[in-house]
């Protein structure tokens, strides 16, 4: 039997994981209207999953995306209307986790290096790895990906940040506890909450430490840094046996996190894997902003609260968008004491986003506007700043990568 | 015996026809459909009033995985209730078959969506459905169905089939 997984895996994309140094070789199509209906089967941006931008000390946006077994990246000099031919980082096939809360993150430095991490599924136990690949070049290339971490076990859901000193900082699901616990006949749920640090955008890493021994094991994690510049996390954590609450915890530096902080009792007890991960906003002021989903017996559906000391208490949460759209997959930003905050709401024949803002952080909020729409498969919608700008990025079948100046709105 | 290992190529397509009878012997047992939009209603049907069990799971599930042979030790159990498995993740059909096989699902009903199982796939089968894995839902003959999220107590289905 373990022949034939073996020549499985082989055979159907794993033997594609070892990643060469890719020169640019294909191009990222400018959108096009494409069926909804269609499962698009190309390697481009058109065809992605999941796309996630960054803005690059020159101006220059990038896009990494995960689409049909393949992470690609590519730039754009004109907001995203157009890409000059991509960058192909890695090909799993069948083994890319593009899960539904699965993506290719991508971040850089003051000096215009970059990391892209991503998972895939590398063992016939479905255990996932997380890699790394680095620019050091502007981006004109970008070395073979190599494992985050060299544990073993199962690590997925990498969340990057880079702080003002040009330091990486990544955290991720991580399976290690959980599965020594299971190797000792014990009963271990979910995953633990793994960071560690490179000075030299991931090329390697400093020590991998546990900030947090009990998680859920299928919702990435949100991050976001403080104004001294130390990342805050927040995540699906599970308590009182098998409640998944969110929490949200201080990076403190290297090796020491800060306490667990429970945004609110939702009293989620549950198993199953939500998809569903939460975000977080850190404000000028130092004031937590974040936004989840839950269906816990407390509350279900897309709740915002913040936090003016450092999550030891959380304001009650408010709910987000309509609760008969099924509202989901909020994400945030924080642009001195303005909060933006956006959402994907669908209501059976279109998935719609919704922005909301506040200039008072957080204290008030605008009325929810519709910001775009679409009808067919579209990603999660994500907010990113450039200079004093801010934007909304949503990848739909229908129209393409989009890219939204919300302050023109 | 010497004179077989001078001939690398002769050894290279042996091995791959032992290969290939192995797949054969492993899967061929186990059919895999498409899944696709507007075949929820299809399914339905298929039950001819009767209790149907469907079972959600996917790849990018651990949770899902972990269970996937219970679910073969009760359908072994329970061989006459229709049982469905619909796999939602993007994966092979090669590598679903096998992971059935390995959880003695070879003989149960298997599909396996043929597109992205968005909020699209899912409201056709539950508008309150969130995509939260795994999902079970136990359908009465009256078309009443019955939500089961997270891993299975299968008490609750032999409790749910007594009623029939």
């Amino acid at each position: 039997m373990y022949i034939f997984w073996t020549l499985l895996l082989l055979v159907t994309g794993l033997g594609n994981s070892l990643a060469q140094h890719h020169e640019a070789h294909q191009t990222a199509h400018s959108p096009s209207a494409s069926s909804p209906a269609t499962p698009c089967k190309e390697p481009t941006l058109n065809c992605a999953r999941a796309a996630t931008p960054y803005f690059a000390p020159d101006g220059a946006l990038w896009v990494v995306w995960a689409a049909n077994g393949v992470v690609a990246v590519a730039r754009s000099t004109d907001m995203g209307k157009s890409f000059e031919p991509s960058i192909e980082i890695a090909k799993h096939g069948s083994f890319l986790d593009t899960g539904p809360d699965a993506r290719p993150q991508l971040v850089g430095n003051q000096t215009g290096d970059m990391a892209i991490a991503y998972a895939f599924f590398k063992d016939k136990q479905w255990n996932a790895q997380v890699n790394i690949s680095t620019s050091t070049d502007q981006g004109r290339n970008f070395s073979t990906p190599t494992p985050l971490s060299n544990d073993p076990a199962s690590q997925r859901f990498a969340s990057l940040a880079v702080d003002p000193q040009g330091k990486l900082f990544a955290a991720w699901i991580d399976k290690r506890l959980v599965t020594e616990a299971k190797k000792t006949g014990k009963k271990a749920l979910g995953g633990s909450i793994a960071f560690a640090w490179s000075n030299n955008m991931g090329q390697n890493f400093s020590k991998e430490n546990i900030a947090q021994a009990d998680s859920c094991e299928c919702c990435r994690i949100g991050v976001s840094l403080t104004p001294e510049g130390l990342p805050v996390i927040i995540y699906r954590a599970i308590f009182n046996g098998n409640v998944r609450d969110h929490a949200t915890q201080l990076i403190r530096n290297e090796t020491q996190s800060g306490p667990v902080e429970r945004v609110s009792v939702d009293n989620w007890e549950t198993d199953v894997c939500p998809h569903h991960g939460p975000a977080i906003a850190v404000s000028q002021r130092g004031t937590y902003h974040v936004a989840w989903f839950t269906q816990g017996s407390a509350r279900t559906g897309i709740f915002y609260a913040r936090s003016t000391d450092a999550g030891k208490h959380y304001s009650a949460p408010e709910v987000i968008g309509n609760p008969d759209a099924q509202p989901a997959r909020p994400s945030l930003l924080a642009q001195d004491k303005t909060i933006w905050m956006v959402w994907k709401e669908f209501d059976a024949k279109r998935a719609a986003i919704f922005m909301q803002r506040s200039t008072d952080d957080g204290v008030s909020w605008s009325k929810p506007r519709l910001l775009s729409e679409t009808i067919g498969y579209s990603d999660h919608p994500l907010l990113i700043q450039k200079q004093n700008h801010v934007y909304l990025s949503w990848f739909t079948a229908a129209q393409g990568y989009q890219l939204l100046a919300l302050d023109a709105q | 015996m010497k004179k077989f290992f001078r001939y690398p190529s002769l050894i290279k397509l042996l091995f791959n026809v032992l290969c290939g009878c192995f797949f054969c012997l492993n899967i061929q047992a186990t059919e895999l459909k498409n899944y696709t939009a507007g075949d929820w209603k299809i399914l339905l049907e298929s039950s001819a009033k009767k209790p149907l069990v469907v079972h959600l799971w996917g790849f990018t599930c651990a949770p899902c995985l972990d269970e996937l042979p219970r679910w073969g030790e009760f359908v072994a159990q329970f061989p006459e209730l229709k049982t469905v498995f619909l796999q939602v993740d993007d994966v092979a059909p090669e590598l679903t078959i096998q992971t059935l096989t390995d959880a003695r699902l070879d003989r149960a009903d298997n599909l396996t969506s043929a597109v992205v199982f968005d909020e699209y796939m899912r409201y056709e089968i539950d508008p309150r459905w969130r995509g939260e894995l795994p999902l079970t839902l136990l359908i009465s003959p009256d078309g009443d169905i019955k939500r089961l999220r997270g891993t299975v107590d299968f008490k609750v289905i032999q409790q749910w089939l007594k009623g029939f």
